[in-house]
């Protein structure tokens, strides 16, 4: 098992690189001039072409290139933002904490009420409950989040006056972008957990286990459950990675000081850097997540489990079996 | 009435089961009629379809809730009508009267628990013992069944396919039943380990003098296995009776045919004569007899009127017109 | 012989159609989006007022029997802006889908048929691109190619491409597998005829059902995009182009905010109870 997350560790290197090279070609393209931008459009052409040379961007494509990846892989250096000079590394550590807690408490909060509800569906199916369900999620999937979030804004901050519509602080703050941005998730674990756990309640051990006379809820929990719950763990933590990134405009309606609002402000002001560091991490955070899933995915079934044994554990097995033969 | 049922281990009475499918109606089994005396055992012979599984899953009563509707008949099993039993009190019944043995062993296993696990899981709930004992008995019946103990604690997909069969028998036997349905348990096995597990089945069960029901399309194996062959054909019993009387004169048309597409050793065949035509469309059943469409020896009679059983032989039946 | 072949495929879509009727809800909301795109498209004829015409008089005005959705920041009628931007938002949908769609697909029948080292390059290409959630990927090309209407479509359909690309190949993959296409290459078909024949045809059901939720999806995206400010430019009416507008109003004038959400809601539910059912018409073994 270690063996193999290490192997995937060093898969993501390659990975990463590509998407540096990628984000970085992709930026380069970017139209518009950010030393412009910083220096107001009334500055001195030779002002700006010589802070240009100063910053390195009068380069060579390949040259910028090469040294960026430099100093991403071996300084672990975003390099400094265009707009402020700030460092960019810094500046999404320090914004990082916020854009997971709330990645992860709406999924949790996901998890929560969809899988329930799943489970109600599939074991009822066809029923009222189950229509409803399904109806319901669907209903999910469709509201676009940023709007879920500012109509919760006018409700519950502007009418109600019950809850802060914006910033951070106390955690009445993370209330309303944790229901926003789960909202949908629910609707997708709801989703998830019903076509999985009605399609492990229609295999064959299912009859096998009514046949032994094992109670309905045991058949649902012991052997149904634990088959379905592979593709929704899974599910579930794609979804922490993917709503790190999908959560960005959420964290912009709250004025969330996140990496989702860092990267709309440097898209906004051309901030080369800022918007490298911030894709390239996000990237990097999707990377972990999905080789945390496929651990755990590793974990729940025994199949695969089997398949990442150590081999010399295997041989000591297979050496101990010829022993007790003999 | 109440002595004619002491008698009779298993009576199944003119039951009839439909299965609903995108708004058709499938006629699987249409009044079927059977007995078994403990410690005996039957062997249920039809096509494919035929209504076979059908019927031992509707005497454990696991059909599938949803699409499966039992539209009459009784199934007395020790005297009691099992059709009318509450749900608690099946769930007693399965594996501790009647357990079955399914067809296809690479999925009747749940994969993501041990196998010991799952034997143990039957023997926990039909027995008031320990956990730790009834891991000790589920290693036994592994033992039983011919495989190391030690592997209790491996999954499902550790195993082979015959080794998986063997867990299954393992869990059907676990509980000591006095009925064992065997759905086909060979055809998804291997020829070489098909007579391993029959000649198991065969052992056992007289081991555990249980009565067997055993479900097939392989005449050969229900005369080296059974007491009585029962014949099915679209959902309906053809011809029963004692294996010898059946296999000497066997008399529906049928049955006939079922012989005729058998290999014979014995005999200098040139070729086999399989049965004309189709089986037919469970949607969609012919009127009288349901064998007339394909049968050599059908009369106006056969096409209006659904034969009845007659007896022919000392408790052999058969339902045809022209016999 | 021709004939044979063609003849179950025609039923296959009879059936198709019998089996879609059945699915209410979504036969539902095939008529409300028809009816929507048609509201949309003969908008010059149905709205009230023109989607630019400004009446400084009757500024962030409540929805009133005048202008029924309200009024915007400019006087603007919402209702009439809303049916000239379903214009944009649908064919955005649409036409986003289809590119992706198209895109993907070339690129996964090449994965699927040459497989080997072409199929390994393109895969480690795409590899590349999942590592990028899609919504990013479409943000960071908007933001290159900068906003407009083809540039958005061009953006959103590159966060899709790889999905459907990975659909098609799988497809093929396995479908290859199956008996009946090693069946036609025993019997000497050329596999270019296998492809069109065979491979391609049911590789199309998943697809199908994919865009179907992927015009959903494009939808949503869509919306991100203007939100954040990458979508059409003023003064023409994209729904989330008029969020984004009214977003600055949320204190004052909430109602500005609420009709081209329900819009987007509505729209995207159909799509996606469209797509459901669909998928439940194509393969009725997932259904119950």
């Amino acid at each position: 098992m270690l063996r193999y997350i290490l192997k995937r560790l060093l898969w993501m290197i390659p990975i990463l690189v590509a998407v540096t090279v990628l984000i970085f070609t992709i930026m380069y393209f970017v139209p518009g001039d950010p030393v412009r931008i910083m220096m107001g459009a009334n500055a001195e052409e030779a002002e700006v072409e010589a802070k240009r040379e100063a910053l390195g961007l009068n380069r060579p494509y390949y040259v910028r290139l090469l040294d960026y990846l430099k100093d991403v892989f071996f300084h672990f250096d975003f390099g400094n933002s265009l707009v402020d000079g700030s460092s960019v590394t810094k500046t999404l550590l320090s914004r990082f904490p916020r854009t997971f807690l709330i990645a992860v408490l709406s999924t949790v909060f996901a998890a929560c009420i969809g899988t329930p509800l799943g489970i109600t569906a599939a074991t009822h199916p066809n029923s009222l409950r189950d229509r409803l369900a399904v109806f319901f999620s669907l209903v999910g999937v469709s509201i676009p989040g940023f709007w879920l979030a500012l109509m919760l804004v006018i409700l519950f901050s502007l009418k109600l006056k019950l809850l802060p519509s914006q910033g951070i602080g106390s955690f009445a703050h993370y209330i309303l972008p944790c229901l926003s941005a789960g909202f949908m998730t629910i609707a997708l674990q709801t989703r998830q957990t019903r076509s999985c756990l009605v399609e492990a309640l229609r295999e064959d051990y299912i009859t096998t286990a009514r046949a032994k006379g094992v109670v309905e809820r045991d058949i649902v929990y012991k052997h149904a459950l634990p088959n379905a719950a592979i593709p929704i763990i899974t599910h579930l933590c794609g979804a922490i990675g993917g709503k790190m990134a999908g959560n960005l405009v959420i964290e912009n309606v709250f004025a969330i000081p996140g990496i989702g609002q860092f990267l709309i402000r440097s898209i906004n002001n051309r901030d080369y850097y800022g918007v490298q560091g911030a894709v390239i991490f996000f990237a990097f955070i999707l990377c972990v997540m999905n080789l945390i899933t496929d651990v755990l995915y590793a974990y729940a079934d025994p199949r695969i489990k089997a398949q990442f044994e150590d081999s010399s554990k295997r041989k000591k097995k297979a050496e101990a079996g010829e022993e007790s033969a003999a | 009435m109440e002595q004619n049922m002491e008698k009779k281990f298993l009576e199944i009475k003119d039951l009839r089961v439909e299965y609903t499918s995108e708004g058709k109606i499938i006629h699987a089994v249409n009044g079927v009629s059977l007995k078994l005396e403990k410690g005996h055992s039957l062997g249920l012979v039809g096509e494919t379809g035929a209504g076979k599984t059908t019927i031992a899953k509707s005497i454990m009563r696991i059909l599938n809730p949803v699409a499966s509707h039992v539209r009459g008949g009784e199934i007395y099993l020790n005297g009691v009508d099992v059709l009318k039993v509450p749900e608690a009190e099946m769930r007693q019944i399965r594996s501790k009267v009647v357990a079955m043995i399914f067809q296809d062993p690479m999925t009747a296993l749940n994969p993501v628990r041990t196998v010991g696990d799952q034997i143990a899981e039957v023997i926990k709930i039909h027995n008031n013992v320990s956990v730790a004992k009834s891991w000790t008995m589920a290693e036994d019946m592994l033992e039983r069944v011919g495989i190391l103990r030690e592997r209790a604690s491996e999954y499902p997909h550790q195993f082979s396919g015959g080794m998986k069969q063997r867990v299954v028998i393992a869990i059907a036997l676990a509980c000591n039943p006095e009925l064992l349905l065997a759905d086909e348990p060979t055809t998804a096995l291997d020829v070489t380990i098909q007579a391993q597990v029959l000649e198991m089945i065969n052992q056992l069960k007289v081991e555990f003098n249980s009565s067997l029901l055993l479900i097939t399309h392989d005449l050969g194996i229900v005369a080296e296995t059974c007491d009585e062959v029962a014949v099915i054909y679209a959902g309906k019993i053809v011809e029963n009776g004692p294996i010898e009387s059946v296999f000497n004169r066997p008399s529906h048309p049928y049955t006939v045919g079922l012989f005729g597409a058998l290999p014979r050793l014995d005999e200098e065949v040139d070729r086999l004569s399989p049965i004309a035509g189709m089986p037919p469309d469970p949607t969609n059943l012919p009127e009288g007899c349901s064998f007339h469409p394909r049968c050599p020896r059908a009369t106006e009679q056969c096409r209006q009127k659904d034969p009845q059983m007659r007896e022919i032989d000392a408790g052999h039946f058969c339902a045809c017109h022209n016999v | 012989m021709k004939k044979s072949i063609k003849a179950p495929r025609e039923t296959s879509f009879v059936i198709f159609c019998r089996r879609f009727k059945k699915e209410k809800a979504a036969v539902a909301c095939l008529i409300i989006i028809v009816l929507m795109a048609l509201a949309c498209y003969l908008a010059p004829l149905i709205a009230p007022y023109a989607y630019d015409e400004i009446n400084s008089k009757a500024l962030h005005q409540l929805p009133s029997w005048q202008h029924i959705f309200g009024t915007d920041d400019m006087g603007r009628d919402i209702f009439s802006r809303i049916l000239y931007g379903g214009r944009y938002s649908l064919a955005i949908g649409v036409l986003a889908t289809g590119l992706g769609v198209l895109v993907g697909a070339i690129f996964g029948a090449i994965a699927g048929f040459f497989g080997g080292k072409v199929d390994m390059i393109i895969m480690r290409i795409f590899d590349v691109f999942q590592a990028l959630p899609s919504i990013l990927l479409s943000i960071l090309i908007s933001s290159v190619l900068g906003a407009g209407f083809t540039n958005m479509i061009i953006a959103l359909s590159v966060g899709s491409m790889v999905g459907y690309a990975r659909l098609l190949r799988a497809s093929i993959l396995s479908v290859r597998k199956i008996d009946y296409v090693e069946a036609a290459t025993a019997i000497g078909c050329s596999s270019a005829r296998i492809i069109v024949r065979h491979v391609i045809p049911n590789a199309m059901t998943p697809m199908i059902v994919q865009a179907t939720m992927g015009v959903a999806q494009q939808i949503l995206g869509a919306a991100t995009l203007a939100y954040i400010g990458l979508g059409i430019p003023a003064p023409s009416p994209e729904w989330g182009a008029m969020l984004s507008a009214a977003k600055d109003y949320i204190r004052t004038y909430p109602h500005m905010l609420v009709f081209p959400g329900v819009m987007i809601a509505i729209t995207v539910l159909c799509f996606n109870m469209i797509g459901d059912g669909v998928r439940d018409a194509l393969d009725p073994k997932l259904k119950d």
